[in-house]
């Protein structure tokens, strides 16, 4: 029947040549001597020979020199019994060129019955870009900063990386083919096993850092924190897993450490509130309780200057009067503190701010101070600032009322305010005529309970620009002052954040209509 | 004149000093002389409900105002304001808040509660005076006082049901 079927064919082979040079690979057909019999071009062009030149010669001859002795037993052994076997089945072979040149080869080989006996038709690829590609995977492997482990399907260890050996302390001798429970401590190796069972039937990508969190057993023995990551490798020998190694020893300890400041913070944080609770009860109580004689003092001592008035004599009366007085000033000191306190609790609330729109509420809330004196006015137009209204009120409060009660000896009194660019940025100025003061007693300025003047020249409780200051502070802004006795003086405050161009007469008359 | 001994001003502070002092400012302005004084919360509500020592009292028509500090011993200012604006026999008592304490949340609380005035005890004795004097002529003779009917529960209390 096979012979009816070969009739078919021309009887000069040409069908079987045709097929012959279709075929991919480097086709070289032996006889049972091991003698080339029939090559095709694919043949020549992978080996450097020409067909004549193979035609007739031992197989051997494309075959480095080292193994040829060694592959005319197997060949022999072969003949005895031929049966196909499939590319790449465990044949890790080399080719050898014409010229000399090695290079990979996968061979696979097939018995052809001929009426001229048995020959062996092989089949030989060229495997040198895949050989190339799995050295740089190798070499990937070998550069990543991790120690990467594969694992064969049943758990065996087919390849580690040298920063497993680094991290683990064995050599790669001694970890391939083991089952990799090796690198973890003994008493989780057996739940590891189930979950790798678990792992394999549904093998995904499990990124580093997503919580996978395990332990690594040194060879000595010793244990660090690791963080693994997995992912499937598809293999023609089956599904593998890689797996990626770090040590985070490091990292634990920064984030215990971390976890120890935050665990201070979080102390010192309920110290401070306790400490303001206790300030907020302390205020309280100094609101309450201390103002509470004051107001006795006063109280009794004015009855007695009312009432009892013609008992007692000049001095009674200016003794007495002195100690209302007293009462009254220390009255005022109390209020100064407590709204000063106040302050450093309350929290900034800022928005756009039409400053020029505080300003002439203060000069009206002012008007009555600087009744019956002769005052100009220089109030240039303010841009809007990012502020706190109610806070930028008292500082304006401050700085007009110091402007007024310092320029009081004066017979014509100018106060200047506006805007000017001071040291690149823009700064809100409150200038006047007044007695000014010495620069150099200038950092006491704005100190609580620090006064530059006489309490009979100019009364006050040195808490003002000590607020002012706070209030400027707490909007990330400076304050400063510039002056000379008897020259006048400049407060200079800025207010960071978006400011913005003054509002242009259109929309101010939009306002008034 | 059957109520002719009826308490105008319930004073309720602790502090001998406060309490003499206005005594005097009330004194010097006439408006003495029905005054009954707290020394704590719990004597202020006593009076206002007519109960403990006050059990007994002649009169028990309501006072035309009290002036309540908040600092007080046992029961303090705000609960005898809760106690007082949350019962039907006495919310129409007018009640000033008349303390040295300018606390925001002390403001805010009191008249959450229903106060009908909040006033700061000037450290000024003059101003002192004069703010009891505006406050005793204003509740005792410009303000009109409630009717009776306002102080019982078929007032038609909103709240009691």
């Amino acid at each position: 029947m096979t012979e009816n079927r070969v009739l078919t064919f021309p009887p000069d082979g040409s069908v079987f040549r045709a097929l012959l040079e279709s075929a991919p690979d480097a086709m070289v057909i032996v006889d049972q001597q091991g003698s080339i019999v029939l090559t095709n071009s694919q043949t020549s062009k992978l080996f450097g020979y020409t067909p004549q030149e193979l035609l007739g010669q031992s197989v051997e001859i494309l075959m480095p020199e080292a193994v040829r002795k060694q592959h005319v037993a197997h060949r022999d052994a072969y003949m005895k019994s031929p049966r196909t076997r499939p590319m790449g089945v465990g044949m890790e072979l080399s080719g050898r060129r014409k010229d000399g040149s090695e290079f990979p080869v996968e061979i696979s080989l097939s018995p052809l019955e001929t009426p001229n006996g048995v020959l062996v038709t092989s089949a030989i690829r060229d495997i040198s870009d895949r050989k190339k590609a799995e050295l740089k995977f190798r070499a990937l492997l070998e550069a990543a900063p991790d120690a990467m482990v594969i694992v064969d399907q049943f758990g065996k260890i087919a390849l580690a990386n040298a920063q497993t050996e680094k991290l683990f302390g064995y050599t790669r001798q001694e970890l391939l083919g083991q089952p990799v429970e090796i690198l973890l401590p003994e008493e989780t190796r057996r739940k590891h096993t189930a979950q790798r069972n678990v792992y394999n039937r549904a093998p995904r990508t499990r990124p580093i850092h997503s919580g996978l969190d395990l332990v690594g057993r040194r060879k000595d023995g010793s244990i660090f924190p690791a963080e693994i990551s997995l992912s499937p490798l598809q293999t023609s020998e089956g599904t593998m897993v890689t797996s990626a190694i770090r040590d985070i020893t490091e990292r634990k300890q920064i984030e215990a450490l971390r976890a120890r400041h935050a665990a201070e913070l979080a102390r010192a944080n309920r110290e401070l509130a306790d400490a303001n609770q206790e300030l907020e009860s302390f205020t309280y109580s100094v609101s309450h309780d201390l103002r509470a004689p004051l107001r006795h003092i006063d109280g009794f001592s004015r009855i007695l200057l009312d009432e009892y008035n013609s008992k007692l004599d000049d001095s009674g009366r200016h003794y007495l009067q002195r100690v209302a007085d007293g009462a009254r000033q220390m009255g005022r000191l109390v209020d100064d503190l407590l709204n000063f306190s106040r302050l450093g609790r309350q929290e900034v609330k800022r928005q756009s701010t039409d400053l020029t729109a505080i300003v002439e509420n203060v000069r009206v809330d002012l008007a009555e101070s600087a009744a019956g004196r002769d005052v100009e006015w220089k109030v240039a137009s303010l841009p809007a600032a990012e502020c706190d209204p109610s806070l930028i009120k008292i500082v304006f409060t401050n700085l007009l009322s110091n402007a007024l009660k310092f320029t009081a000896p004066r017979p014509q009194t100018v106060i200047e305010l506006g805007c000017s660019e001071e040291e690149d940025q823009p700064a809100f100025f409150v200038r006047d005529n007044g007695v000014g003061f010495d620069t150099k007693y200038a950092d006491k300025l704005f100190g609580v309970f620090q006064r530059l003047h006489r309490q009979e020249d100019f009364e006050g409780t040195g808490v003002g620009l000590a607020t002012v200051q706070r209030i400027i502070h707490k909007h990330g802004g400076r304050i400063w002052a510039k002056s000379a006795p008897n020259r006048g003086a400049t407060f200079y405050f800025t207010l960071p954040g978006k400011s913005q161009e003054p509002r242009d007469t259109g929309t101010v008359k939009e306002g008034i209509a | 004149m059957s109520d002719s001994d009826a308490v105008e001003i319930l004073l309720v502070e602790d502090n001998p000093a406060d309490v003499e002092l206005t005594l005097h400012a009330l004194g010097q302005n006439k408006l003495a002389n029905k005054i009954q004084v707290a020394r704590d919360g719990e004597e202020a509500l006593d009076f206002l409900f007519n109960r403990g020592s006050f059990r007994n009292r002649k009169s028990q028509a309501p006072p035309r105002m009290v002036l309540l500090d908040l600092k007080l011993p046992k029961v303090d200012g705000l609960a005898v304001l809760r106690a007082a604006k949350g019962d039907p026999r006495t919310r129409a008592i007018p009640i000033v808040v008349l303390t040295s304490s300018k606390e925001e949340k002390d403001m805010v609380e009191s008249y959450s509660l229903g106060v009908n005035s909040y006033i700061q005890k000037p450290v000024d004795f003059d101003n002192f005076r004069q703010t009891v004097r505006d406050l005793g002529l204003y509740w005792l003779l410009v303000n009109v006082p409630p009717p009776q009917s306002a102080f019982s529960v078929a007032a038609g209390d909103p709240n009691n049901s």
